[in-house]
Protein backbone atom coordinates (compact mmCIF):
# COMPACT_ATOMS: atom_id res chain seq x y z
CA UNK A 1 0.00 0.00 0.00
CA UNK A 2 2.49 2.32 0.79
CA UNK A 3 4.82 1.57 -2.32
CA UNK A 4 1.81 1.86 -4.22
CA UNK A 5 0.95 5.54 -3.08
CA UNK A 6 4.98 6.31 -2.96
CA UNK A 7 5.04 4.78 -6.88
CA UNK A 8 1.35 7.13 -7.87
CA UNK A 9 3.59 10.06 -6.00
CA UNK A 10 6.30 9.65 -8.02
CA UNK A 11 4.59 10.10 -11.23
CA UNK A 12 2.01 13.16 -10.41
CA UNK A 13 5.50 14.91 -9.16
CA UNK A 14 6.73 14.00 -12.70
CA UNK A 15 3.48 15.85 -14.30
CA UNK A 16 3.75 18.82 -12.00
CA UNK A 17 7.52 18.54 -12.74
CA UNK A 18 6.44 19.87 -16.41
CA UNK A 19 3.92 21.83 -15.33
CA UNK A 20 6.11 23.98 -13.58
CA UNK A 21 8.91 24.35 -16.01
CA UNK A 22 5.72 25.30 -18.46
CA UNK A 23 4.31 27.63 -16.38
CA UNK A 24 7.15 29.58 -15.45
CA UNK A 25 8.24 30.14 -18.41
CA UNK A 26 5.03 31.33 -19.77
CA UNK A 27 5.15 33.94 -16.47
CA UNK A 28 8.16 34.82 -16.93
CA UNK A 29 8.17 34.87 -21.19
CA UNK A 30 4.62 35.75 -21.88
CA UNK A 31 5.00 39.27 -21.92
CA UNK A 32 8.20 39.86 -23.77
CA UNK A 33 5.85 37.79 -27.00
CA UNK A 34 4.70 39.84 -29.93
CA UNK A 35 4.71 39.73 -33.49
CA UNK A 36 7.80 41.99 -33.23
CA UNK A 37 9.68 39.42 -30.77
CA UNK A 38 9.81 36.98 -33.30
CA UNK A 39 9.66 39.01 -36.66
CA UNK A 40 13.13 41.24 -35.82
CA UNK A 41 16.57 40.46 -35.60
CA UNK A 42 18.31 40.59 -32.53
CA UNK A 43 20.51 43.63 -31.61
CA UNK A 44 23.51 44.42 -29.50
CA UNK A 45 23.04 46.27 -26.20
CA UNK A 46 22.88 47.34 -22.59
CA UNK A 47 19.43 48.21 -22.44
CA UNK A 48 17.26 45.13 -22.46
CA UNK A 49 14.04 46.63 -24.14
CA UNK A 50 16.55 47.95 -27.33
CA UNK A 51 17.81 43.93 -27.93
CA UNK A 52 15.52 43.21 -30.83
CA UNK A 53 13.80 40.13 -32.04
CA UNK A 54 14.73 35.98 -32.06
CA UNK A 55 13.69 35.98 -35.98
CA UNK A 56 17.52 34.73 -36.66
CA UNK A 57 17.84 32.63 -34.14
CA UNK A 58 14.18 30.69 -35.20
CA UNK A 59 15.58 30.72 -38.89
CA UNK A 60 19.22 29.39 -37.48
CA UNK A 61 17.11 26.69 -35.85
CA UNK A 62 15.32 25.17 -38.80
CA UNK A 63 18.08 25.71 -40.83
CA UNK A 64 20.39 23.39 -38.57
CA UNK A 65 17.00 20.71 -37.84
CA UNK A 66 16.67 20.63 -41.73
CA UNK A 67 20.12 20.34 -42.63
CA UNK A 68 20.74 17.71 -39.48
CA UNK A 69 18.36 15.67 -40.49
CA UNK A 70 19.00 15.61 -44.44
CA UNK A 71 22.49 14.18 -43.28
CA UNK A 72 21.39 12.19 -40.84
CA UNK A 73 18.89 10.52 -42.46
CA UNK A 74 19.87 8.29 -45.50
CA UNK A 75 22.85 7.16 -42.99
CA UNK A 76 20.44 6.11 -40.30
CA UNK A 77 17.85 4.72 -42.49
CA UNK A 78 20.96 2.22 -44.35
CA UNK A 79 22.25 1.49 -41.04
CA UNK A 80 19.02 0.46 -39.39
CA UNK A 81 18.39 -1.09 -42.51
CA UNK A 82 21.45 -3.13 -42.24
CA UNK A 83 21.03 -4.14 -38.76
CA UNK A 84 17.70 -4.98 -39.14
CA UNK A 85 17.60 -7.22 -42.15
CA UNK A 86 20.83 -8.61 -43.16
CA UNK A 87 23.29 -8.53 -40.12
CA UNK A 88 22.01 -11.72 -38.96
CA UNK A 89 24.60 -13.35 -41.61
CA UNK A 90 27.22 -11.16 -40.97
CA UNK A 91 30.27 -10.67 -38.18
CA UNK A 92 29.97 -6.86 -38.08
CA UNK A 93 26.76 -6.39 -36.26
CA UNK A 94 28.19 -6.75 -33.14
CA UNK A 95 30.90 -4.10 -33.58
CA UNK A 96 28.43 -1.86 -34.86
CA UNK A 97 25.77 -2.21 -32.20
CA UNK A 98 28.52 -1.78 -29.47
CA UNK A 99 29.48 1.44 -31.54
CA UNK A 100 26.15 2.43 -31.65
CA UNK A 101 25.33 2.63 -28.20
CA UNK A 102 28.61 3.79 -27.19
CA UNK A 103 27.68 7.05 -29.84
CA UNK A 104 24.48 7.40 -27.92
CA UNK A 105 26.76 7.60 -24.55
CA UNK A 106 28.88 10.26 -25.88
CA UNK A 107 28.40 13.79 -24.71
CA UNK A 108 27.36 15.90 -27.46
CA UNK A 109 30.09 18.92 -26.41
CA UNK A 110 32.64 15.94 -27.04
CA UNK A 111 31.31 15.82 -30.64
CA UNK A 112 31.35 19.59 -30.70
CA UNK A 113 35.28 19.88 -29.98
CA UNK A 114 35.85 16.94 -32.48
CA UNK A 115 33.61 18.82 -35.60
CA UNK A 116 35.38 21.93 -34.84
CA UNK A 117 38.89 19.86 -34.91
CA UNK A 118 38.06 17.99 -37.92
CA UNK A 119 36.54 21.07 -39.83
CA UNK A 120 39.24 24.08 -38.75
CA UNK A 121 41.42 21.90 -41.26
CA UNK A 122 41.62 24.07 -44.31
CA UNK A 123 40.92 21.32 -46.88
CA UNK A 124 37.72 21.69 -45.54
CA UNK A 125 37.39 25.61 -45.67
CA UNK A 126 34.54 24.32 -48.35
CA UNK A 127 32.57 23.92 -45.74
CA UNK A 128 33.17 26.97 -43.46
CA UNK A 129 35.00 29.34 -44.57
CA UNK A 130 39.52 30.84 -44.48
CA UNK A 131 40.53 32.25 -42.23
CA UNK A 132 42.18 35.76 -43.67
CA UNK A 133 45.71 36.27 -42.39
CA UNK A 134 46.68 33.88 -40.37
CA UNK A 135 50.24 32.83 -41.06
CA UNK A 136 49.22 29.24 -41.17
CA UNK A 137 46.58 28.23 -43.90
CA UNK A 138 43.33 27.38 -41.21
CA UNK A 139 39.30 27.17 -41.74
CA UNK A 140 37.02 28.65 -39.82
CA UNK A 141 35.19 25.80 -38.90
CA UNK A 142 32.18 26.95 -37.87
CA UNK A 143 29.08 27.44 -40.10
CA UNK A 144 25.78 25.56 -40.33
CA UNK A 145 27.39 22.93 -42.69
CA UNK A 146 30.25 21.91 -39.55
CA UNK A 147 27.06 22.23 -36.97
CA UNK A 148 24.57 19.89 -39.36
CA UNK A 149 26.91 17.92 -39.94
CA UNK A 150 28.22 17.24 -36.19
CA UNK A 151 24.92 17.24 -35.53
CA UNK A 152 23.87 14.63 -37.59
CA UNK A 153 27.05 12.27 -36.17
CA UNK A 154 25.41 13.06 -32.74
CA UNK A 155 21.64 12.00 -33.48
CA UNK A 156 22.55 9.23 -35.36
CA UNK A 157 22.61 6.50 -32.75
CA UNK A 158 19.19 7.39 -31.77
CA UNK A 159 17.92 7.82 -35.19
CA UNK A 160 19.38 4.49 -35.77
CA UNK A 161 17.28 2.69 -33.12
CA UNK A 162 14.24 4.00 -33.36
CA UNK A 163 14.01 3.21 -37.11
CA UNK A 164 15.72 -0.53 -36.51
CA UNK A 165 12.87 -1.17 -33.77
CA UNK A 166 10.13 -0.03 -36.63
CA UNK A 167 11.85 -2.24 -39.11
CA UNK A 168 11.83 -5.00 -36.84
CA UNK A 169 7.99 -4.74 -35.84
CA UNK A 170 7.20 -5.36 -39.25
CA UNK A 171 5.72 -8.21 -39.39
CA UNK A 172 7.58 -11.38 -41.01
CA UNK A 173 4.58 -12.63 -42.77
CA UNK A 174 4.88 -9.75 -45.29
CA UNK A 175 8.51 -10.33 -45.73
CA UNK A 176 7.90 -14.18 -46.35
CA UNK A 177 4.91 -13.43 -48.65
CA UNK A 178 7.05 -11.74 -51.27
CA UNK A 179 9.75 -13.59 -51.11
CA UNK A 180 7.23 -16.31 -52.09
CA UNK A 181 6.20 -14.04 -54.59
CA UNK A 182 9.97 -14.08 -56.16
CA UNK A 183 10.19 -10.70 -55.11
CA UNK A 184 14.29 -10.21 -54.22
CA UNK A 185 14.96 -9.35 -50.23
CA UNK A 186 16.39 -5.73 -51.61
CA UNK A 187 12.70 -4.76 -53.48
CA UNK A 188 10.53 -6.57 -50.49
CA UNK A 189 12.73 -4.20 -47.84
CA UNK A 190 11.96 -1.37 -49.91
CA UNK A 191 8.07 -1.72 -51.21
CA UNK A 192 7.28 -3.36 -48.26
CA UNK A 193 8.94 -3.65 -45.06
CA UNK A 194 10.26 0.49 -45.43
CA UNK A 195 6.67 1.13 -46.05
CA UNK A 196 4.83 -0.77 -43.12
CA UNK A 197 7.65 1.02 -40.86
CA UNK A 198 6.74 4.59 -42.03
CA UNK A 199 5.21 5.48 -38.71
CA UNK A 200 8.28 4.13 -36.70
CA UNK A 201 10.86 6.04 -39.49
CA UNK A 202 8.82 9.41 -38.50
CA UNK A 203 8.98 8.98 -34.47
CA UNK A 204 12.57 8.47 -35.19
CA UNK A 205 13.25 11.51 -37.34
CA UNK A 206 11.11 13.29 -34.79
CA UNK A 207 13.19 12.30 -31.88
CA UNK A 208 16.44 13.69 -33.92
CA UNK A 209 14.50 16.69 -34.58
CA UNK A 210 14.19 17.38 -30.98
CA UNK A 211 18.14 16.73 -30.26
CA UNK A 212 19.34 18.78 -32.82
CA UNK A 213 16.71 21.54 -31.85
CA UNK A 214 17.89 21.23 -27.99
CA UNK A 215 21.01 20.86 -28.24
CA UNK A 216 23.38 23.67 -27.52
CA UNK A 217 26.99 22.61 -26.93
CA UNK A 218 27.79 21.64 -30.42
CA UNK A 219 25.52 24.99 -31.92
CA UNK A 220 27.78 27.18 -29.29
CA UNK A 221 31.47 25.35 -30.15
CA UNK A 222 29.91 24.76 -34.28
CA UNK A 223 27.99 27.76 -35.21
CA UNK A 224 30.17 30.83 -32.98
CA UNK A 225 28.81 33.15 -31.40
CA UNK A 226 27.29 35.78 -33.65
CA UNK A 227 23.86 36.32 -33.30
CA UNK A 228 22.66 37.35 -36.20
CA UNK A 229 23.40 35.49 -39.83
CA UNK A 230 26.56 36.08 -40.88
CA UNK A 231 26.62 34.99 -44.93
CA UNK A 232 26.57 37.51 -47.73
CA UNK A 233 23.50 39.79 -46.86
CA UNK A 234 20.10 39.53 -47.63
CA UNK A 235 20.79 36.30 -46.52
CA UNK A 236 17.08 35.13 -48.18
CA UNK A 237 17.99 35.99 -51.66
CA UNK A 238 18.95 32.04 -53.17
CA UNK A 239 22.18 33.32 -54.45
CA UNK A 240 23.22 34.09 -51.10
CA UNK A 241 21.99 30.87 -49.75
CA UNK A 242 25.19 28.78 -50.15
CA UNK A 243 27.24 31.48 -48.18
CA UNK A 244 24.47 31.79 -45.48
CA UNK A 245 25.02 28.17 -45.04
CA UNK A 246 28.88 28.72 -44.91
CA UNK A 247 28.90 30.86 -42.12
CA UNK A 248 27.71 31.32 -39.08
CA UNK A 249 24.50 32.43 -36.78
CA UNK A 250 22.85 31.66 -33.82
CA UNK A 251 19.55 29.12 -33.02
CA UNK A 252 17.02 29.54 -29.87
CA UNK A 253 19.04 27.67 -27.23
CA UNK A 254 22.80 29.45 -27.96
CA UNK A 255 19.93 32.79 -28.04
CA UNK A 256 19.16 31.94 -24.51
CA UNK A 257 22.53 31.36 -23.61
CA UNK A 258 23.65 34.63 -24.97
CA UNK A 259 20.47 36.40 -23.59
CA UNK A 260 20.45 35.09 -20.24
CA UNK A 261 23.05 36.54 -17.11
CA UNK A 262 23.63 32.81 -16.19
CA UNK A 263 24.88 32.44 -19.86
CA UNK A 264 26.76 35.65 -21.29
CA UNK A 265 24.21 37.94 -21.51
CA UNK A 266 21.58 40.84 -19.94
CA UNK A 267 18.31 40.31 -21.11
CA UNK A 268 17.02 37.56 -18.60
CA UNK A 269 12.98 38.28 -20.21
CA UNK A 270 13.70 37.90 -23.69
CA UNK A 271 15.77 34.34 -22.97
CA UNK A 272 12.74 33.29 -21.00
CA UNK A 273 10.43 34.33 -23.94
CA UNK A 274 12.63 32.41 -26.49
CA UNK A 275 12.17 29.07 -24.64
CA UNK A 276 8.86 29.45 -24.48
CA UNK A 277 9.16 29.43 -28.50
CA UNK A 278 11.55 26.63 -28.54
CA UNK A 279 9.19 24.54 -26.29
CA UNK A 280 5.99 25.57 -28.25
CA UNK A 281 7.86 24.84 -31.36
CA UNK A 282 8.95 21.36 -30.30
CA UNK A 283 5.57 20.04 -28.74
CA UNK A 284 3.72 21.37 -32.30
CA UNK A 285 6.28 19.35 -34.25
CA UNK A 286 5.58 16.31 -32.11
CA UNK A 287 2.00 17.10 -31.84
CA UNK A 288 1.64 17.18 -35.74
CA UNK A 289 3.54 14.17 -36.09
CA UNK A 290 1.56 12.23 -33.76
CA UNK A 291 -1.79 13.68 -35.92
CA UNK A 292 -0.05 12.39 -38.92
CA UNK A 293 0.86 8.67 -37.65
CA UNK A 294 -2.89 8.50 -36.61
CA UNK A 295 -4.45 9.52 -39.63
CA UNK A 296 -2.25 6.85 -41.78
CA UNK A 297 -2.83 3.99 -39.03
CA UNK A 298 -6.91 5.23 -39.57
CA UNK A 299 -6.49 4.98 -43.41
CA UNK A 300 -4.81 1.63 -43.81
CA UNK A 301 -7.29 -0.27 -41.50
CA UNK B 1 14.21 -37.95 -69.14
CA UNK B 2 11.86 -40.49 -68.21
CA UNK B 3 9.58 -38.14 -65.49
CA UNK B 4 6.25 -40.36 -66.02
CA UNK B 5 4.47 -37.05 -66.29
CA UNK B 6 5.44 -36.02 -62.74
CA UNK B 7 6.26 -31.89 -62.56
CA UNK B 8 7.62 -32.39 -58.71
CA UNK B 9 10.06 -35.34 -58.12
CA UNK B 10 12.18 -35.55 -54.59
CA UNK B 11 14.94 -37.47 -54.34
CA UNK B 12 15.96 -38.79 -51.05
CA UNK B 13 15.50 -35.36 -49.41
CA UNK B 14 16.72 -35.15 -45.68
CA UNK B 15 16.75 -32.11 -43.84
CA UNK B 16 18.51 -30.97 -40.94
CA UNK B 17 17.66 -27.18 -38.45
CA UNK B 18 21.22 -27.42 -36.46
CA UNK B 19 21.49 -31.12 -35.43
CA UNK B 20 18.05 -31.77 -35.32
CA UNK B 21 16.83 -33.78 -38.19
CA UNK B 22 13.32 -32.36 -39.82
CA UNK B 23 13.04 -35.17 -43.21
CA UNK B 24 14.57 -38.41 -43.51
CA UNK B 25 15.17 -39.72 -47.09
CA UNK B 26 11.80 -38.63 -48.20
CA UNK B 27 11.35 -39.78 -52.12
CA UNK B 28 8.40 -38.68 -53.78
CA UNK B 29 6.52 -37.46 -57.08
CA UNK B 30 4.13 -35.08 -57.05
CA UNK B 31 1.71 -35.10 -60.27
CA UNK B 32 0.61 -32.04 -62.03
CA UNK B 33 -3.54 -30.86 -62.51
CA UNK B 34 -4.11 -32.47 -58.80
CA UNK B 35 -3.78 -31.59 -55.33
CA UNK B 36 -1.56 -33.61 -53.14
CA UNK B 37 -2.57 -32.97 -50.18
CA UNK B 38 0.54 -33.94 -46.96
CA UNK B 39 -0.82 -34.65 -43.52
CA UNK B 40 0.78 -35.48 -40.26
CA UNK B 41 0.86 -35.03 -36.45
CA UNK B 42 3.19 -31.50 -35.87
CA UNK B 43 6.42 -31.45 -36.39
CA UNK B 44 6.09 -34.44 -38.41
CA UNK B 45 7.79 -32.54 -41.25
CA UNK B 46 5.56 -31.45 -43.73
CA UNK B 47 5.63 -27.80 -43.26
CA UNK B 48 9.30 -28.50 -44.08
CA UNK B 49 9.10 -30.41 -47.10
CA UNK B 50 6.66 -27.84 -48.34
CA UNK B 51 8.95 -24.67 -47.84
CA UNK B 52 11.72 -27.10 -49.75
CA UNK B 53 9.92 -26.56 -52.79
CA UNK B 54 10.35 -22.88 -53.15
CA UNK B 55 13.72 -22.75 -50.95
CA UNK B 56 11.97 -20.53 -48.90
CA UNK B 57 13.82 -22.76 -46.13
CA UNK B 58 16.94 -20.59 -47.05
CA UNK B 59 15.70 -17.88 -44.79
CA UNK B 60 16.62 -20.35 -41.63
CA UNK B 61 20.60 -20.09 -41.02
CA UNK B 62 20.63 -23.49 -39.28
CA UNK B 63 18.99 -24.91 -42.46
CA UNK B 64 20.93 -27.75 -44.38
CA UNK B 65 19.70 -30.03 -47.10
CA UNK B 66 21.18 -33.13 -48.75
CA UNK B 67 19.11 -34.45 -51.82
CA UNK B 68 17.44 -33.48 -54.98
CA UNK B 69 14.27 -31.58 -55.66
CA UNK B 70 13.45 -31.82 -59.63
CA UNK B 71 10.57 -29.40 -60.95
CA UNK B 72 10.85 -30.12 -64.65
CA UNK B 73 13.69 -32.04 -64.46
CA UNK B 74 15.65 -29.01 -62.67
CA UNK B 75 17.34 -29.52 -59.69
CA UNK B 76 16.08 -26.57 -58.00
CA UNK B 77 18.63 -26.92 -54.92
CA UNK B 78 21.82 -26.68 -57.77
CA UNK B 79 24.07 -23.85 -56.80
CA UNK B 80 23.61 -22.15 -59.69
CA UNK B 81 19.74 -21.85 -59.39
CA UNK B 82 18.26 -18.30 -59.12
CA UNK B 83 16.12 -18.74 -56.03
CA UNK B 84 13.67 -15.40 -56.96
CA UNK B 85 13.06 -17.71 -60.50
CA UNK B 86 12.07 -20.57 -58.41
CA UNK B 87 9.73 -18.33 -56.52
CA UNK B 88 8.09 -17.14 -59.07
CA UNK B 89 7.25 -20.82 -60.56
CA UNK B 90 6.11 -21.86 -57.81
CA UNK B 91 3.59 -19.62 -55.60
CA UNK B 92 3.06 -19.92 -51.82
CA UNK B 93 -0.39 -19.12 -49.12
CA UNK B 94 0.48 -19.05 -45.63
CA UNK B 95 -1.50 -20.48 -42.48
CA UNK B 96 -1.99 -17.11 -41.60
CA UNK B 97 -3.49 -14.95 -44.23
CA UNK B 98 -1.01 -12.08 -44.09
CA UNK B 99 -1.98 -9.43 -47.54
CA UNK B 100 0.30 -6.31 -47.31
CA UNK B 101 -1.19 -3.41 -45.86
CA UNK B 102 -1.96 -1.83 -49.43
CA UNK B 103 -5.24 -1.90 -51.48
CA UNK B 104 -6.83 -4.65 -52.28
CA UNK B 105 -6.05 -3.46 -56.05
CA UNK B 106 -2.48 -2.78 -55.43
CA UNK B 107 -2.00 -6.49 -52.99
CA UNK B 108 -2.96 -8.12 -56.69
CA UNK B 109 -0.52 -5.96 -58.72
CA UNK B 110 2.50 -5.89 -56.42
CA UNK B 111 4.05 -8.98 -57.63
CA UNK B 112 2.74 -8.36 -61.49
CA UNK B 113 4.69 -4.72 -61.33
CA UNK B 114 7.61 -5.95 -59.37
CA UNK B 115 8.06 -8.58 -62.27
CA UNK B 116 6.73 -6.48 -64.72
CA UNK B 117 7.82 -2.49 -64.06
CA UNK B 118 6.74 -1.77 -67.72
CA UNK B 119 3.23 -2.93 -68.12
CA UNK B 120 0.66 -1.03 -69.79
CA UNK B 121 -2.15 -0.16 -66.78
CA UNK B 122 -4.93 -1.89 -68.99
CA UNK B 123 -3.24 -4.42 -69.09
CA UNK B 124 -2.15 -4.64 -65.56
CA UNK B 125 -5.98 -4.05 -64.57
CA UNK B 126 -7.08 -7.02 -66.64
CA UNK B 127 -4.43 -9.39 -64.75
CA UNK B 128 -5.60 -8.28 -61.31
CA UNK B 129 -9.59 -8.66 -62.48
CA UNK B 130 -8.94 -12.03 -64.25
CA UNK B 131 -6.92 -12.89 -60.79
CA UNK B 132 -9.61 -11.84 -58.55
CA UNK B 133 -11.90 -13.80 -60.62
CA UNK B 134 -9.67 -16.80 -60.59
CA UNK B 135 -9.46 -16.61 -56.82
CA UNK B 136 -13.48 -16.18 -56.46
CA UNK B 137 -13.29 -12.81 -55.08
CA UNK B 138 -13.87 -10.56 -57.27
CA UNK B 139 -18.03 -10.52 -56.91
CA UNK B 140 -17.14 -9.20 -53.13
CA UNK B 141 -14.32 -6.74 -53.79
CA UNK B 142 -14.96 -5.21 -57.04
CA UNK B 143 -16.68 -2.14 -55.34
CA UNK B 144 -13.94 -1.97 -53.05
CA UNK B 145 -10.70 -2.40 -54.75
CA UNK B 146 -9.13 0.84 -53.17
CA UNK B 147 -10.14 -0.23 -49.44
CA UNK B 148 -7.37 -2.21 -47.47
CA UNK B 149 -6.82 -5.61 -47.92
CA UNK B 150 -6.33 -5.73 -44.19
CA UNK B 151 -10.07 -4.57 -43.79
CA UNK B 152 -11.69 -7.83 -45.77
CA UNK B 153 -12.83 -10.69 -43.48
CA UNK B 154 -10.16 -13.65 -42.83
CA UNK B 155 -11.71 -15.75 -45.74
CA UNK B 156 -11.50 -12.98 -47.99
CA UNK B 157 -7.95 -12.07 -46.97
CA UNK B 158 -7.10 -15.59 -47.80
CA UNK B 159 -8.35 -15.53 -51.02
CA UNK B 160 -6.82 -12.38 -51.71
CA UNK B 161 -3.76 -13.77 -51.15
CA UNK B 162 -4.37 -16.66 -53.37
CA UNK B 163 -5.12 -14.13 -56.37
CA UNK B 164 -2.00 -12.14 -55.66
CA UNK B 165 0.01 -15.55 -56.08
CA UNK B 166 -2.22 -16.04 -59.24
CA UNK B 167 -1.38 -13.39 -60.84
CA UNK B 168 2.50 -13.91 -60.92
CA UNK B 169 1.29 -16.90 -62.93
CA UNK B 170 3.15 -19.87 -61.01
CA UNK B 171 2.68 -23.63 -62.41
CA UNK B 172 3.27 -24.90 -58.49
CA UNK B 173 0.65 -23.51 -55.66
CA UNK B 174 1.76 -24.61 -51.66
CA UNK B 175 -0.67 -23.75 -48.99
CA UNK B 176 0.59 -24.37 -45.66
CA UNK B 177 -2.43 -25.15 -43.51
CA UNK B 178 -4.30 -22.50 -45.69
CA UNK B 179 -7.94 -22.72 -43.62
CA UNK B 180 -6.91 -23.50 -40.21
CA UNK B 181 -7.30 -19.70 -38.98
CA UNK B 182 -10.71 -19.40 -41.15
CA UNK B 183 -14.42 -20.62 -39.77
CA UNK B 184 -16.39 -23.44 -42.04
CA UNK B 185 -17.89 -21.35 -44.49
CA UNK B 186 -14.80 -19.63 -45.57
CA UNK B 187 -13.03 -23.30 -45.73
CA UNK B 188 -15.57 -24.25 -48.21
CA UNK B 189 -15.02 -21.32 -50.41
CA UNK B 190 -12.00 -21.83 -50.05
CA UNK B 191 -11.34 -26.20 -50.90
CA UNK B 192 -13.66 -25.14 -53.68
CA UNK B 193 -11.52 -22.68 -55.27
CA UNK B 194 -8.83 -25.44 -54.95
CA UNK B 195 -10.94 -27.67 -57.04
CA UNK B 196 -11.24 -24.89 -59.57
CA UNK B 197 -7.90 -24.63 -59.87
CA UNK B 198 -6.29 -28.40 -59.80
CA UNK B 199 -6.84 -28.37 -63.75
CA UNK B 200 -4.06 -25.88 -64.15
CA UNK B 201 -1.91 -25.66 -61.37
CA UNK B 202 -0.12 -28.32 -59.36
CA UNK B 203 -1.40 -27.76 -56.19
CA UNK B 204 -0.09 -28.74 -52.72
CA UNK B 205 -1.59 -28.52 -49.76
CA UNK B 206 -0.82 -29.64 -45.67
CA UNK B 207 -3.64 -29.77 -43.79
CA UNK B 208 -4.14 -30.64 -39.99
CA UNK B 209 -7.71 -31.54 -41.36
CA UNK B 210 -8.63 -34.83 -41.70
CA UNK B 211 -11.75 -34.25 -43.51
CA UNK B 212 -10.33 -31.92 -45.72
CA UNK B 213 -7.37 -33.60 -46.67
CA UNK B 214 -10.09 -36.35 -47.55
CA UNK B 215 -12.23 -34.43 -49.69
CA UNK B 216 -10.06 -32.21 -51.44
CA UNK B 217 -6.70 -35.07 -52.22
CA UNK B 218 -6.12 -37.15 -55.39
CA UNK B 219 -2.96 -38.04 -53.55
CA UNK B 220 -2.18 -38.14 -49.98
CA UNK B 221 1.18 -38.24 -48.17
CA UNK B 222 1.41 -39.10 -44.35
CA UNK B 223 4.47 -38.01 -42.70
CA UNK B 224 5.89 -38.99 -39.25
CA UNK B 225 8.76 -38.16 -37.46
CA UNK B 226 10.92 -36.60 -40.69
CA UNK B 227 9.58 -39.53 -42.49
CA UNK B 228 7.38 -40.26 -45.34
CA UNK B 229 5.41 -43.12 -44.24
CA UNK B 230 2.64 -43.30 -47.01
CA UNK B 231 2.18 -42.17 -50.04
CA UNK B 232 -0.48 -43.46 -52.68
CA UNK B 233 -3.89 -42.12 -54.25
CA UNK B 234 -5.67 -40.53 -52.01
CA UNK B 235 -8.81 -42.83 -51.95
CA UNK B 236 -6.67 -46.50 -51.30
CA UNK B 237 -4.89 -44.61 -48.74
CA UNK B 238 -7.25 -43.83 -47.26
CA UNK B 239 -9.39 -46.69 -47.51
CA UNK B 240 -6.74 -49.41 -47.38
CA UNK B 241 -3.42 -47.52 -45.44
CA UNK B 242 -0.78 -50.49 -45.80
CA UNK B 243 0.67 -49.37 -43.17
CA UNK B 244 -0.13 -49.29 -38.77
CA UNK B 245 0.72 -45.64 -38.17
CA UNK B 246 -0.99 -44.14 -40.87
CA UNK B 247 -4.27 -46.37 -40.10
CA UNK B 248 -3.38 -45.11 -36.38
CA UNK B 249 -3.25 -41.46 -37.49
CA UNK B 250 -6.86 -41.48 -39.58
CA UNK B 251 -8.32 -43.04 -36.76
CA UNK B 252 -7.77 -41.03 -34.83
CA UNK B 253 -5.65 -42.43 -32.35
CA UNK B 254 -2.81 -39.87 -32.10
CA UNK B 255 -2.20 -36.66 -34.04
Amino acid sequence: MLGHAACWLSGLLTLFLLLFIVIFLVIKGIHVISWDFITTNPKPSLDQNLTGGIFTPIIGTFLLVALGTLFALPWALATAIYLAEYSEENLWAGPIRTGIDILSGVPTIVFAIFGLAIFTNPHLSLFSTMVEGVTNAKAFGRSFIVSSITMAMMVLPFIIKSIEEAIKAVPSAYREAAYGMGISKWRTIRKIVLPSAISGIITGVVLGIGRIAGDTAIVWLCLGGSMTLTGTQPWWQPQNWLATLQNTGSTLTTYIFYSSPAGEGNSPDKAFGAGLVLIVIILALNTLVDYWGRYRALREE
Amino acid sequence: MENNGCKIKVKNLSVWYKSFQALREVNMEIYPQSITGLIGPSGCGKSTFLRCMNRLNDLVASFRLEGNIDIDDNNIYKPETDVVMIRRKVGMVFQQPNPFPMSVFDNVAFGVREHNPKIKKRELEDIVIDSLKRANLWDEVKDKLNVSGLSLSGGQQQRLCIARVLAVSPEIILLDEPCSALDPVSTAKIEELLFQLKSLYTVLVVTHNLGQARRISDYLGFFLNGNLVEYGKAADLIVKPSEKSTEDYLAGNFG
